[in-house]
């Protein structure tokens, strides 16, 4: 059968059938645990999820075993496309992605493209969520993700930021540290003026239509992906910083998936400041001098680790007679190349600070609630993730979490205030803290 | 053969056949008061009619549920969630109050190794149930039916103590699995799952609670669940049968497994190390060790884990298919397949290994005693040690067995069970010579391998197991590329040939009970589907216990296409009883 690694759920029909249930889309395999022992008795259940909507819901359907059985169904016609429930199971997913790297850890079943494509099967039908297609028309009316004025949009670069008009880094700063968190763009342009890079920022950013992509939106994201990817080469930057980590992944994953292209063909390097400033680091151009006696966690954002594995194009043949193998041969994207020890070794430069680990870290960390466009239509379910990764924090004694993703940093900040914690009292971004401490 | 492209069928096209596949209607509708006094127990949140939802549970399993049964497995009519034993024993009255039949599962796998072939089935799904309670000084623990391996055997860890871990892997339950299944390496020291039960909690077909061993009369299992038997009834044999009733006998709720002493700060000897997938815990190879011994033949390799057996050291010993190796070793399916391609009928006949795990428990001293030994057995059989990585990456964390799928996506464990050493390693040298002579196509070529042995209870018993591949794509009605004559060519080898070498080797096969219902009949087991009616009268009068499991002949035959039925009528007629190895 032929097979292309895109978005026609078609595609993963295979997927639907060949799921046995072995639910390592589910909880989280202990092998990997640093061994620290934990406060209390809750960390052998509850922070042994990986997929934060089967937790939520408990039950299957709104896990990756179950998204099979429902995708099978919808296949073979035992159940419609209308019920509002194969929407909510498909829309509630934050596509984090943990399901994908468990279930690669076996079977190499395409489990995130799956959903992805359920979600855009979904809206293909005319089953957008409203909630999803108000953004996004706000985002194609006015150019970000807030329905702000674009004029404004630049406001965050104080006096002390020096930008230049042309430079090779390009720094990309999205909507969300555009407008709602200027502090991580400053501490990220500061950043590169401490170590002393150049940069530029696009004339006319706009929203990187991440967004559109966790939603099913593809017209609508194609669309948006074309157009910023003309810009970032009209500009004529050789590298691309982000300090958003859907920014990040949409750049450097997603536009190429969708314009069928590699991410080697983008014609520039994407990175994230974490990978950027802890190269720095190692130039000796930027040295941490600042204590901060503190106990922190990083927190990997799923944009930023597992999630931001370059693309690699495949498309090729199943060979029914012979064995089901895929022809040509592949490279399978199984989360361990993201963005994982950069961070760390940033935050391990710090003088002062410890840094220790969660049950949950690298590729299988637990999703912060950020992701899949569920904070939008369903809040209270991107509430529990967040809340659970900050109780997991919490109960490896860290008095800080720190991520490399200002969608993530919204969601904890949201949940310090919510849940009471014993030790954890604040939230960084990557940047923030380089930025302090440097 | 060829590639040729076929397109994928039409939802009408697998509507029609499904159609033709199906005895019933797909979705049916339970009676509402059945679910509003469902509802009543464990309250709206926790029960669900949804389509979506009741979809979600459809069809887990083994490939034969997967492939063969597929578009014949039914979803239920409602899952519920249950937390207590006593709103599962609630749920069950219910049930029989309206004849509804039951269906427990847990944490994946297990518990409901079966589809569903009636659609008005109660799902009662377990995974609420997450309480762990670990007894270190009187080295037991009580789990409930949601625990499962991963972290239970995490929690033996963190107290110095360890469990086994078994082959459905990290995410399968404690109660499910020791209910039909418990086996794992560690069975060589650890002995056979019902040994390791001791009180148990078990919710009977019509709804009673029963409570066993030192539980036995009391109204809560807070305290004291050390005896399996002695102060109290032991009703193992009943709620468990004699490799689980798959479902059939009501549902057990919380049970207490012993667990075993491990070295002291186990976390010193055994460091986790990397990130999974990439990951394992690293020896201290003064107290943890594996070996690997090379044998010159098949004898000698038997004649070894016999030797070691009876020496009484070690952890674990076993002999596994030589594909499992290529396994671990390939980075994805088709690297599996390029490195299977040089594998030759010679390289399997000429390879005879022994995988042993060495563990000083107490101090140094052990390991350099059962290393002496081990050597000792190694030189009088002619072994040599080969290099082997001082780490593990499944044996006592989790057992991913779910990888066995990746090299075609279907298997099927044709035969498994129990018997001495001598009868597994004969079953398994018939199955694979058969396997290779006659059935390589349609399955995947195993050039004679016997299969995976291991030894137990210090070789009172050994385990086998053995594996087939099949193309999904050929078996799955589903799919465009079906093929009956292909399908066809799989039966004699499950109703006909796998039998017949059990009769001849005395194997007892524990899949009958599951899958071969149709081989449970007549002499061959001991006339054993009598008392299995007998006890299902007696507890499950409306057979609302998971029907049709453990066995339904009739049930599972009308689901198979009418040659199925036909062949293993024929073999039921000229079965004969054979002879046990074991009394020989």
């Amino acid at each position: 059968m032929s097979f292309k690694l895109d978005l026609n759920i078609e595609n993963y029909f295979w997927e639907s059938r060949c799921c046995m249930g072995c639910a390592m889309c589910k909880y989280g395999d202990w092998i990997y645990a640093p061994g620290i022992a934990p406060k209390s008795k809750k960390f052998i259940h509850d922070f042994t999820w990986v997929c934060p909507e089967w937790q939520w819901g408990k039950f299957d359907n709104w896990g990756a075993t179950g998204r099979t059985r429902l995708i099978n169904a919808l296949f073979v016609g035992d159940l419609p496309w209308e019920d509002p429930l194969v929407q909510e199971a498909a829309f509630r997913c934050f596509s984090c992605g943990a399901c994908d790297v468990g279930c690669k850890r076996n079977l190499d079943l395409e489990i995130l493209l799956m959903n992805q494509s359920l979600k855009v099967a979904l809206v293909e039908r005319g089953f957008a969520r409203p909630e999803h297609k108000g953004i996004i028309a706000r985002i194609e009316k006015s150019g970000n993700y807030y329905g702000m004025d674009q004029k404004i949009r630049k406001d965050w670069v104080t006096d002390d930021i020096k930008v230049e008009d042309k430079a090779d880094v390009l720094f990309f700063v999205g909507c969300w540290a555009s407008y709602k968190y200027p502090e991580v763009a400053q501490a990220t342009a500061r950043i590169l003026n401490k170590a002393g890079v150049p940069f530029m920022l696009l004339d006319e950013e706009r929203c990187c239509g991440s967004l559109m992509y966790e939603t099913g939106h593809l017209k609508e994201f194609r669309i948006a992906a074309r157009a910023t990817l003309e810009k970032i080469r009209q500009s004529g930057a050789k590298t691309v910083v982000t300090a958003c980590g859907y920014c990040y992944k949409a750049l450097k994953v997603e536009y190429p998936k969708v314009l069928d292209m590699a991410t080697s063909d983008l014609g520039f390097e994407v990175v994230h400041i974490a990978e950027f400033a802890d190269k720095l680091r190692q130039e000796g151009k930027l040295s941490p001098k600042e204590e901060l006696k503190m106990k922190v966690t990083y927190h990997d954002a799923c944009s930023v680790g597992r999630l931001s594995e370059p693309w690699i194009p495949w498309e090729g043949i199943r060979d029914a007679e012979d064995w089901g193998k895929l022809k040509p041969a592949r490279q399978f994207r199984r989360g361990t190349n993201g963005c994982y020890e950069p961070p760390r070794n940033l935050i391990k430069a710090i003088p002062g600070v410890e840094l220790v680990e969660m049950f949950r870290h690298h590729h299988n960390a637990y999703h912060s609630g950020e992701g899949g466009g569920v904070l939008e239509a369903y809040p209270e379910t991107a509430h529990f993730a967040a809340d659970w990764r900050l109780r997991e924090a919490d109960e490896f004694g860290a008095e800080a979490i720190v991520t490399p993703d200002v969608h993530s940093l919204h969601m904890l900040k949201g949940a310090l205030e919510r849940v009471e914690t014993d030790t954890v009292g604040k939230v960084y971004h990557i940047a923030e803290i380089v930025d302090e401490t440097c | 053969m060829a590639y040729k492209e076929k397109p994928m069928l039409s939802t009408e096209e697998m509507k029609e056949k499904l159609r033709q596949l199906r005895a019933q209607p797909y979705w049916w509708d339970m009676p509402e008061e059945a679910y509003r006094e469902l509802e009543a127990v464990v309250g709206p949140d926790k029960i669900s009619r949804e389509k979506v939802v009741r979809q979600a549970y459809v069809g887990r399993g083994y490939a034969r549920e997967l492939i063969w049964f597929s578009g014949q497995a039914y979803p239920p009519c409602c899952v519920i969630q249950p937390e207590t034993t006593e709103e599962v024993a609630e749920i069950v009255r219910i049930c029989n109050k309206y004849h509804l039949p039951f269906n427990p599962c847990s944490s994946q796998w297990a518990y409901n190794a079966n589809p569903r072939f009636r659609p008005d089935q109660v799902q009662i799904d377990l995974q609420r149930m997450q309480d762990v309670v670990i007894d270190k000084k009187n080295l037991y623990a009580r789990v409930e039916a949601g625990v499962r391996y991963g972290h239970f055997c995490q929690a033996c860890f963190d107290n110095d103590c360890y469990f086994i871990n078994t082959g459905g892997g990290s995410a399968s339950c404690i109660i499910a699995n020791h209910t039909v299944w418990g086996c794992s390496p560690f069975n060589y020291r650890m002995g056979n799952p019902e040994r390791r039960v001791m009180a148990v909690t078990w919710i009977s077909p019509e709804g009673d609670i029963v409570r066993t061993g030192s539980w036995a009369g009391r109204e809560t299992t807070a305290e004291d669940g050390f005896w399996g038997d002695g102060l109290g009834p032991n009703l193992n044999g009943i709620w468990r049968g004699h490799i689980g009733w798959f479902g059939a006998m009501g549902i057990v709720t919380e049970m207490t497994v012993k667990i075993f002493p491990f070295i002291e700060n186990a976390k010193e000897a055994m460091v986790p190390e990397g990130v999974t997938p990439d990951s394992h815990t690293a020896f201290k190879t003064n107290r943890v060790q594996w070996q690997n011994i090379k044998l010159p033949s098949r004898k000698a390799l038997e004649d070894f884990m016999y030797a070691f057996s009876h020496c009484q050291i070690g952890a674990a010993i076993t002999k596994v298919p030589v594909f499992w190796r290529v396994i671990a070793k390939a980075k994805d399916k088709e690297d599996f397949w390029e490195r299977w391609s040089g594998v030759t009928k010679d390289d399997i006949e000429n390879f005879h290994m022994a995988r042993v795990l060495l563990i000083g428990f107490t101090n140094e001293k052990q390991m350099e005693y059962e290393r002496a030994v081990l050597d000792e057995l190694r030189q009088e059989f002619g072994g040599e040690f080969t290099r082997t990585k001082p780490s593990d990456e499944s044996w006592f964390k989790n057992a991913d067995t779910s990888g066995m799928w990746m090299m075609t996506n279907g298997y099927s464990s044709c035969e498994a069970g129990q018997e001495c050493l001598r009868c597994t390693y004969e079953t398994g040298k018939k199955l694979g010579k058969l396997l290779w002579e006659k059935y390589t196509p349609p399955f995947m070529a195993e050039y004679g391998d016997p299969g995976w042995f291991q030894s137990n209870d210090f070789g009172h018993s050994s385990y086998l197991e053995f594996l087939v591949y099949m193309n999904v794509d050929k078996c799955d009605p589903l799919s465009p590329y079906y093929d009956p004559g292909y399908v066809q060519g799989m039966i004699g080898w499950y109703f006909e040939e796998t039998p017949t070498i059990d009769a001849e080797t005395g194997f007892l096969d524990f899949f009958p009970a599951s899958c071969h219902g149709i081989m449970f009949q007549g002499p061959y087991f001991s006339d054993y589907q009598v008392w299995v009616d007998r006890f299902k009268e007696e507890f499950d009068p409306r057979t609302v216990s998971n029907p049709p499991a453990p066995y339904d002949p009739e049930w599972i035959t009308e689901m198979l296409p009418p040659f199925m039925l036909n062949k293993s009528r024929r073999f039921l007629r000229t079965i004969k009883r054979g002879k046990s190895m074991l009394l020989q």
